[in-house]
């Protein structure tokens, strides 16, 4: 008998214990989870503290950036846990796209310490990190729509931010497009936000009524997501941006805000897939507005005559075939989505930290020839940045091309066209678009002119055009796009495992 | 049920006379109107969370909406103030200029074509006609009259947006929008999360902010909230 209990209470008190380890590990993982979120928003508001000094909050925003690098790189995944009655996830998906915001977010926050942006640029930056990360932790719809459109509200006051102590008037257009912009991205915010209460709603109020609401809700959902991510005809805050914000600010917008929609749509299809999966009116919207931003991106980069406007126009062609990749809701297409969207990322931080850097005027410098010669390393992150936008072999850029390439098999012979014709269109406006910037000398007047005699002794001193540190950033990240076209298997291979989980594609 | 009819009623009344009216001495008052009718239907026709977490939760809604409605107010003093000539560099008095005929040309676009209120009267009309026809045949909440606030909002919304010619007027559509979004969200979902109501306020405080921020800006650079001459060709 009193073995029995024995027994009995010793079974009792390892269950206890197993519970209790899984009880603390399931708070410890929400802990770290939280991290995850709260730790770039605290370090936000002390960057905000600081903002008037640029390369103390530069420098600062460097070791916050690379410390949540790290920690998305380590903190284990796929552990769910619940807060504030909310279940919070940290799986692949999650991972690749915080490593890739931290990463770009880390060049972009080191660009600072050399060249002063916004005084609040490193704070919105490190604000916008932790909203991401909350996005794509907590995935839950409502959440994640509600706190893009913060996201992005925050990045409009970055819009119109000025360096500490500048003495320049901002000008009456830059404060138009800032107004645009905000007014589109909070119409497309509360109408994605609409759309997700009511695709939330949908199995127990809307299933009744019917296709015409499902088309109704998701065709919210579409515009929303539309004029977030910058797909025509809701582009128009595109190419305003690019053409009235320093680099870094566009890399911000156009960059990682554009891009954080795409989790935000996938967790409204993870939770209601009948949304997109069996809804063919559905595939031909997104499939329609993705052609539509293809041609019109890659016609606008070959027409234009400005730089940033061109950039602009690849930039939209871009998103154009992630939208594509998406409306073939296919594994491969998927796998091509999540690939181009990191590589978009990755993409304009280089042509951002590539633009700042050949646009920078240095005191003491003598340039004649072209941007290629005299400015090399800021030319190499420009160029890999065009060349990853365009889908160039060997770079990172190709491998989601190939991807949806493969992915469109069986798609017609219009779709086919349609997209060659495109990738024909952007990479002769991505071609041309080096040659003006890379290859053709500088048109600013020298210093040459002026004070030749003087200036002609000191053209022995080479001034430098960036310090060490974001040289050899540019030639890492260059590298890394590269290395991870030349061996793209183990991120394929990933990213397949986690489109196959996704429940509305079709087999 | 009379109460939540009336509430519809005064909820139509006062956002239709927000898209009309223009003067902010009046559009910030009606802002609050629009709030406080919201979280009255919210009250009457939705068990917020049950138990005694309803009164706080109405108690957060009504401070947050006082909170936007302050921000804009004060925005609206200062950013409204008559100008001394005499503190005003050439470039700036030459915007102000600029800006003031920019002012009276739509002013007078405006009153040429329809008169000021005919427009956005007519927008009204036919936006309360498509509340009626949707939250008819489409019905999404649980109760036809919240079908018919959000809808209506949604649509004033947009209009107000449309119609607008100053910063505070576009910053009053975008929060008539969010209060759709609001009202939808209380009368669709079940249950509905604290933590949900919070963002959603939230966002109408950092809206405001924004608009403040921006109306500043545009105040200190042309010395009007009016945004037309923003978006003339130089």
């Amino acid at each position: 008998m009193a073995t029995g209990w024995r027994e009995r209470r010793n079974r009792y008190q390892i269950l206890f214990k197993q519970l209790g380890t899984v009880r603390t590990n399931t708070v410890t993982h929400a802990m770290i989870y939280l991290l995850l979120i709260l730790f770039p928003l605290a370090a936000a508001v002390g960057a905000f503290v600081l903002r008037r000094d640029s390369t103390l909050t530069g420098w600062l925003g460097v070791a916050v950036l690379a410390s949540e690098l790290w920690l998305a790189l380590s903190v284990p995944i796929n552990q769910p846990a619940q807060l504030l009655d909310l279940s919070i996830n940290y799986n692949e998906l999650g991972r690749l796209f915080l490593a890739t915001f931290s990463l770009s977010s880390l060049a972009l926050a080191l660009l600072t310490t050399l060249v002063p942006q916004g005084e609040n640029f490193v704070a919105i930056l490190l604000l916008i990190v932790g909203l991401s990360a909350a996005i794509l932790i907590v995935q839950e719809p409502f959440v994640a729509a509600v706190v893009l459109l913060l996201a992005s509200l925050a990045g409009s006051l970055q819009l119109v931010d000025q360096p500490a102590g500048s003495a320049v008037l901002l000008r009456p257009q830059t404060l138009g497009m800032a107004l645009k912009y905000t007014l589109l991205v909070a119409l497309g915010g509360v109408l994605l936000l609409i759309g997700v209460v009511l695709a939330t709603a949908f199995s127990t109020q809307l299933a009744r009524s019917g296709p015409t609401l499902t088309n109704a809700v998701f065709g919210l959902l579409l515009v929303g997501f539309g004029i977030r991510f910058g797909l025509i005809p809701f582009h128009w805050w595109l190419p305003d941006v690019l053409d009235e914000t320093p680099p870094a600010a566009m890399f911000l917008h156009v960059g990682m805000l554009t891009i954080l929609a795409l989790p935000v749509l996938l967790v409204v299809l993870q939770t209601q897939p009948q949304l997109l999966a069996g809804n063919a009116t559905g595939h031909h919207l997104i499939l329609g507005l993705g052609g539509l931003s293809v041609l019109g991106g890659s016609a606008q980069a070959l027409l234009t005559l400005q730089a940033r406007r061109a950039i602009a126009g690849l930039a939209i062609a871009n998103l154009g075939l992630l939208a594509i990749g998406m409306a073939l809701s296919t594994i491969a297409g998927i796998g091509a989505v999540l690939l181009g969207a990191l590589n978009h990322v990755f993409s304009m931080a280089l042509i951002a930290l590539g633009l700042t850097l050949l646009e920078r005027d240095v005191p003491g410098r003598r340039e004649q020839a072209g941007a290629l010669r005299e400015r090399s390393l800021a030319a190499l992150a420009f160029l890999v940045g065009i060349l990853l936008l365009l889908g160039v072999p060997p770079l990172s850029g190709f491998t989601p091309r190939l991807l949806l390439i493969h992915a469109m098999q069986g798609q017609g012979v219009l779709v086919g066209s349609l997209v060659a014709a495109a990738l024909v269109l952007s990479s002769l406006a991505g071609a041309r678009l080096i040659a003006r910037m890379l290859l053709q000398p500088r048109d600013m007047p020298t210093i040459r002119s002026l004070f030749s005699d003087d200036l002609d002794r000191l053209g022995m001193v080479a001034v430098p055009y960036a310090p060490w540190g974001v040289r050899i950033l540019i030639v890492l990240l260059a590298s890394f796009s590269l290395g991870l076209g030349l061996w793209p298997q183990p991120v394929v291979m990933e990213l397949d495992d986690i489109a196959r989980a996704f429940p509305f594609l079709s087999r | 049920m009379a109460i939540t009819v009336g509430l519809l009623i005064s909820l139509v009344l006062v956002v239709g006379a927000l898209v009309v009216v223009n003067d902010w001495r009046w559009t910030i008052p009606l802002l609050l109107g629009t709030e406080l009718c919201r979280i009255g239907l919210t009250w009457q026709t939705v068990n917020v969370v049950k138990g005694s977490t309803v009164w706080p939760l109405l108690i957060a809604q009504a401070v947050a909406a006082l909170s936007a409605g302050l921000i804009l107010l004060i925005t609206a003093l200062n950013f409204t103030k008559d100008y001394s000539p005499a503190e005003l560099d050439e470039f700036a008095l030459l915007e102000l200029r600029r800006a003031a005929r920019r002012a009276q040309h739509q002013r007078g676009l405006v009153t040429g074509r329809w008169g000021a209120s005919i427009v956005p009267f007519g927008g009204v009309v036919l936006a309360g006609l498509a509340t009626w026809l949707l939250s008819t045949f489409y019905p999404v909440a649980r109760q036809q009259i919240v079908d018919a606030g959000w809808i209506f909002l949604l649509l004033c919304g947009l209009l107000i947006l449309i119609t607008a010619l100053d910063v505070l007027k576009l910053g009053l559509g975008m929060l008539v929008l969010v209060a759709s979004a609001k009202l939808l969200y209380l009368g669709v979902a079940a249950p509905q999360s604290v933590l949900h109501v919070g963002l959603l306020e939230l966002l109408s405080l950092m809206l405001a902010v924004i608009v403040a921020y921006l109306s500043g800006l545009l105040y200190g650079r042309l010395h009007t909230l009016e945004f037309g001459s923003l978006f003339e060709q130089h």
